[in-house]
């Protein structure tokens, strides 16, 4: 169960700079979530933490190892583009087995176990173009697991299913993750998700993006939105956000002439 | 009905494939019957307009003169050396177009993945590749006579000119296209080097090359053609100009209906191919056309 250890990690792209000064750390295990507005620099902190990208400046440390490129023991999921077209839904799970030095039979093997998991060997000859969204979720998400990832790096994963397939994805990854004991990181832009999944949230705020406040959730789940200690982070979540979309959305001068822009939520109502 | 087939489909996704595999032969024996039929129709309306003197026979000789025409002589014109006859025109056009194809395709597709791997290398490729591209096939004749005198090089040399550079861009623009999610995914996978080319780049970027390729090939049986009817004297273009400057017209006649004919059966062929190599298409497809 890997530690991750975010040291004054800066990312410039030209003169933009993405992340500023980001120090974090996420313990092993833990199920960490990260929120904030478009732009905040959050899907690039998972591309560095998944050795994708280099920091300008500062290092990412797993377990003390300072990260130099993909590792074998993590995995990063998208939203789009997950599953390759071109594979079957099986050499699809079996692809990261492949390039790990497995014979394809023996990939093959696995990835029909790691379906069976998910209830998806009947659609292992399919082509993920014959899948739906959730199908095709699951199956990228059986792909990350084939290959027993101990950090688990998810971004906007369940962003494009409908409310329910979202809910029964959200509890499928609660309970492979209570099995795997891996440490995951998620993206997300829906605050129910992070507060029904999340142990620890970290709110992002843009330009540049850094993470301004850490809220650990210690509520028991299956978890109850309504409960009150939830809803307090919830709207202390929603309000920042509020507070950040808008601050992007509109200049200085312009706020002053629309001063409503920020009356927002403050956790009363 | 309709709905019932439907929701059928929903139910049970194994039917989806079955109902959609018969639904794939389908529209090909259709658009077969549509070309039977679509010149069913031109031939027996040109057959018609000479018949009642609309056309002139003379000038626009109907099928059931030229098609005859061409089986009794053997569709030779000249005498002597010069003596032109159609179907050896013809395979030495099909062979030359094949062979300027393969070379130009296969060496656009090995340069644009090189330029699309190599940045340094992009620096200084795409520019020559883009000022090679415009140049008209028809252009690089005089250069390609001389280089090679008027037989087959030439005209291979044409082809490939006409085709090369602008496959190389579309093999670099192809590539670009590819979604980087797919390379961060694969990469993240422990996808890396050659492994990721040709695992996850080629096969993403594989659909709009096939397209590419098949542009090239119009602009590569146009090269021939133009190549043969201006210098290159063999070949079906040279037989085309050699009956228009005989007024042999049935020969002129004969010699376009069969350029149109094998330019469709060479689309045809690269579309099968498609169809065989990037299996993954149709199958993504047959269930969105089930499903609508």
């Amino acid at each position: 169960m890997p530690e991750i250890h975010l040291a004054d990690i800066c990312r410039d792209y030209g003169r933009h700079r993405a992340l500023d000064h980001v120090d974090l750390t996420i313990e092993s295990g833990s199920l960490a979530v990260f929120v904030g507005p478009t732009g905040c620099g959050k899907s690039t902190l998972l591309e560095l933490i998944a050795g994708l990208q280099t920091p300008t400046r500062g290092t990412v440390a797993i377990d003390g190892e300072d990260v130099v490129g993909p590792r074998h023991d993590t995995v990063l999921i998208f939203q789009h583009h997950n599953l390759f077209d071109w594979l079957t839904v099986r050499d699809n799970v079996a692809f990261g087995l492949r390039h790990r030095g497995l014979s394809r039979q023996e990939a093959r093997r696995r990835a029909v176990e790691q379906l069976e998991r998910v209830g998806l060997t009947k659609f292992a000859d399919r082509v993920p173009a014959e899948l739906s969204g959730g199908m095709r979720q699951r199956v990228g998400l059986a792909r990350a697991l084939v290959v027993s990832p101990r950090l688990l790096l998810m971004d906007e994963p369940f962003g494009s299913l409908d409310h329910q397939t979202r809910r029964i994805m959200q509890r499928y990854l609660l309970s492979t993750w209570r099995q795997s004991k891996a440490t995951i990181v998620l993206v997300t832009h829906d605050l129910d998700e992070a507060l029904r999944l999340a142990d620890r949230i970290v709110m992002f705020s843009a330009d540049p993006g850094r993470p301004v406040e850490v809220v650990d959730v210690d509520a028991p789940r299956p978890r109850d939105l309504e409960d009150g200690r939830l809803r307090q982070i919830r709207n202390r979540l929603l309000s920042h956000l509020e507070i950040e979309v808008t601050l992007s959305e509109f200049a200085g001068e312009e706020l002053s002439a629309v001063p409503f822009a920020l009356e927002v939520n403050d956790g009363s109502a | 009905m309709g709905l019932s087939a439907n929701l059928r489909i929903w139910r049970t996704p194994v039917a989806a494939t079955s109902v959609a595999a018969t639904g794939s032969r389908r529209p090909r024996w259709r658009s077969l019957g549509g070309l039977v039929v679509a010149w069913l129709l031109l031939g027996g309306a040109w057959e018609l307009g000479a018949r009642i003197g609309f056309l002139n026979p003379a000038i626009l000789p109907p099928p059931s003169q030229f098609i005859p025409y061409l089986l009794e002589t053997s569709g030779s014109v000249g005498l002597g050396v010069n003596k032109v006859g159609y179907a050896s025109s013809l395979v030495e056009t099909v062979l030359r177009v094949s062979a300027g194809f393969g070379l130009g395709v296969g060496i656009g597709l090995v340069a644009g993945m090189l330029l699309a791997a190599l940045p340094w290398a992009r620096v200084i490729g795409v520019p020559v590749a883009q000022i090679l591209a415009p140049i008209a096939p028809i252009a690089w004749i005089p250069l390609a006579i001389v280089l090679f005198g008027t037989g087959d090089g030439a005209a291979v040399f044409v082809v490939f000119m006409g085709i090369a550079a602008s496959m190389t861009l579309a093999t670099v623009a192809a590539v670009a296209g590819v979604p980087a999610e797919y390379i961060k995914s694969a990469r993240s996978l422990g996808s890396r080097g050659w492994r990721l080319w040709l695992r996850v780049i080629l096969p993403a970027s594989a659909p709009s090359i096939a397209t590419a390729m098949r542009l090239s090939f119009f602009a590569a049986w146009m090269s021939v053609l133009a190549g043969e009817m201006a210098g290159i004297n063999s070949g079906l273009g040279s037989l085309v100009i050699l009956g228009q400057q005989e007024f042999q017209m049935k020969l002129v006649m004969a010699g376009l209906v069969t350029i149109g004919f094998l330019g469709f059966g060479f689309d045809r062929v690269l579309l099968l191919l498609r169809e065989r190599l990037l299996w993954w298409e149709a199958r993504g497809s047959r269930v969105d056309a089930a499903g609508a």
